[in-house]
């Protein structure tokens, strides 16, 4: 019987191990927010983001072609000169240890992938968890020439490369 | 002849003689400035908004491919595509007038415009041309000099034909754009940029882009968040003799609450020796508030209140208001159905305010090329008395 129980507990144990680790719930969005010339503004949105926690990292991902603009036109160009066909996800990477459960807003700093370069960035995100559920919002200014994105001057309109990305997500802790 | 001068009269009182498209909020476009030769918005499109107007505006039955590029036919006269430096287009527009009375049906020609636009790097300079009305009251009134681009049957005397120029001016685009400074004569910057000229909104504060231009300078600013105008007015030089011009100062500055929602003040106060109406000196006041709200991609609401007031000089005269609200909403791509409800009045006695309904519809059909159906009911109100109209104004619209 004590043998039984102690089976029991070490089963559950390496069960909890296992699972240990954030899990997605619900669709995640994410919004970018550019700028142009004479009050020129972008603002784009994606409600598939995707975040991924393999217990030593915490992964968002969203494909490119997943981010609407309002305007095709504008979502072919951004999706060429984002190299969407050849690097059709952007992800951002946090080790997971270093994430906090309360406070905010809080900065730190994470790895972006964009356009297949990986560069070390500062964001911002606020945790609101109530028990194993967190809704989390942050956000992270991004320059694409850093990644080497080109920008092209459309008509005599040209984004500029500094843009705003936020993400929202829920995430139970499993 | 009396038939083609009632034409005229009706003419210029219900022409509209541009694209200007407030509701474009609903696409993310606050600020107007990359789509429009004028910063503040409305007429003459840039290229990008050229490109723009095919690929948001334009009818389309099916969803656009992301990788279709903008066609030929969005470029001037539909296949020709300019230099960056010089940009042409032109502006017609015609239609019909049908209501109830002893003229049912009259057949309307509203605006025959050729527009040019010179970019010289931060240098811009921009003309239309083409033919409008004038009244020959006007010219009793003010002279051989006097040249109305605007007949109001309501003052009597007849009209005719005549070459107009509703916008020349030059400027210099500054900061990365976000500064432009012009001098010439251009449109007021006052409230909503909107088309419906006869709105009282546009008529009382006579801030119309149909014949309200007036030569003066002006700075234009326009960020992510702010966008506004400041104009000296010098007088509307189509007019004369002098005393007739108004001269004074008009401004707006409209905030962005966010990516849909924007709030706008805007001001004006100008001095005439002789008002056009009145005949008396006449200080006129207009200040209110406009707000732009996009509530999803296919609604936008628009929304004008002013308070007005003229004054002989040291004397308070009248006070009035005008107002204005606006539902446009997006049927489907290219074709938009408006309902307006507006209000207004000049406080000359009348028993109440005018007030007006409007319900309407635009469709896109063809690049460049816009149909639009107005059923517009008014309650007129005037000193002891008051009366119902209703007109059904049906327009062909295409810029080159």
């Amino acid at each position: 019987m004590t043998m039984n129980r102690s089976l029991f507990a070490l089963s559950m144990l390496a069960s909890s191990l296992s699972f240990a680790g954030w899990v997605q719930e619900g669709t995640g969005n994410l919004t970018f927010d550019a700028k142009g010339p004479a009050g020129f503004k972008i603002h784009g949105t994606s409600e598939k983001l995707t975040v991924l926690d393999d217990g030593k990292s915490f992964k968002v991902a969203v494909k490119i072609e997943d981010i609407d603009t309002d305007n095709s036109l504008r979502n072919g160009h951004m999706q060429e000169d984002m190299h969407a066909k050849e690097f059709p996800t952007i992800t951002l990477t946090v080790p997971t240890s270093s994430l906090k459960e309360s406070g905010g807003p809080i900065e730190t700093t994470g790895t972006f992938e964009v356009n297949g370069q990986k560069k070390d960035a500062k964001f911002t995100y606020t945790p609101k968890c109530t028990g194993n559920t967190c809704d989390i919002e942050g956000s992270a200014p991004i320059n694409l020439t850093h990644f080497g994105i080109k920008i092209r001057s459309y008509l005599g309109v040209t984004v500029k490369p500094d843009i705003m990305v936020g993400a929202k997500f829920k995430v139970v802790k499993k | 002849m009396r038939s083609m001068v009632r034409w005229f009269l009706l003419a210029s009182l219900f022409s509209a003689p541009a694209w200007a498209f407030p509701w474009m909020v609903k696409h993310g476009y606050g600020s107007c400035a990359a789509c429009h030769v004028d910063p503040s918005g409305s007429g003459q499109l840039t290229q990008y908004g050229r490109a723009q107007a095919d690929v948001i505006v334009k009818w389309r039955t099916q969803p656009r491919k992301e990788d279709e590029e903008v066609p030929r036919s969005a470029n001037f006269l539909w296949f020709l595509e300019l230099p960056e430096l010089l940009n042409l287009s032109g502006n017609f527009r015609s239609g019909a007038l049908i209501r109830p009375g002893p003229t049912p049906f009259v057949p309307l020609i509203m605006a025959t415009d050729l527009y040019a636009t010179l970019n010289l790097g931060p240098i811009v300079a921009h003309v239309t041309t083409g033919l409008g009305t004038y009244s020959t009251r006007a010219i009793l009134q003010s002279g051989p000099a006097a040249i109305a681009p605007v007949c109001d049957p309501s003052q009597g005397g007849g009209c005719s034909v005549q070459w107009l120029a509703r916008e020349f001016w030059a400027g210099a685009k500054l900061a990365d754009e976000a500064v432009m400074i012009r001098a010439g004569r251009m449109n007021i910057p006052f409230g909503l940029r909107n088309n419906e000229h006869i709105t009282y909104v546009r008529s009382l504060t006579r801030t119309d882009i149909n014949v309200q231009q007036q030569v003066g300078a002006s700075v234009a600013y326009n960020s992510e968040s702010v966008r506004g105008e400041v104009m000296g007015i010098l007088g509307n030089y189509q007019i004369g003799p002098d005393v007739y011009r108004e001269r004074g100062y008009s401004a707006f500055a409209e905030y962005a609450l966010s990516n849909s929602a924007y709030l706008g003040l805007s001001s004006l106060i100008t001095y005439a020796g002789a008002d056009l109406q009145t005949q008396a000196p006449t200080v006129r006041h207009a200040h209110g508030f406009f707000a732009r709200i996009a509530p999803n991609e296919k609604l936008a609401l628009l929304a004008e209140a002013d308070f007005l007031a003229w004054q002989s000089p040291q004397v308070l005269d009248r006070i009035g208001f005008a107002a204005l609200l606006q539902a446009d909403l997006d049927v489907m791509q290219g074709l938009h159905v408006m309902a307006t409800a507006e209000a207004g009045h000049t406080g000359s006695g009348e028993p109440g305010p005018s007030v007006g309904g409007w319900l309407s519809g635009a469709w896109y059909f063809l690049p460049h090329m816009e149909l639009r159906i107005d059923n517009i009911f008014r309650r007129r109100s005037s000193p002891g008395s008051s009366s119902f109209e209703y007109n059904l104004l049906v327009q062909l619209h295409f810029f080159l």
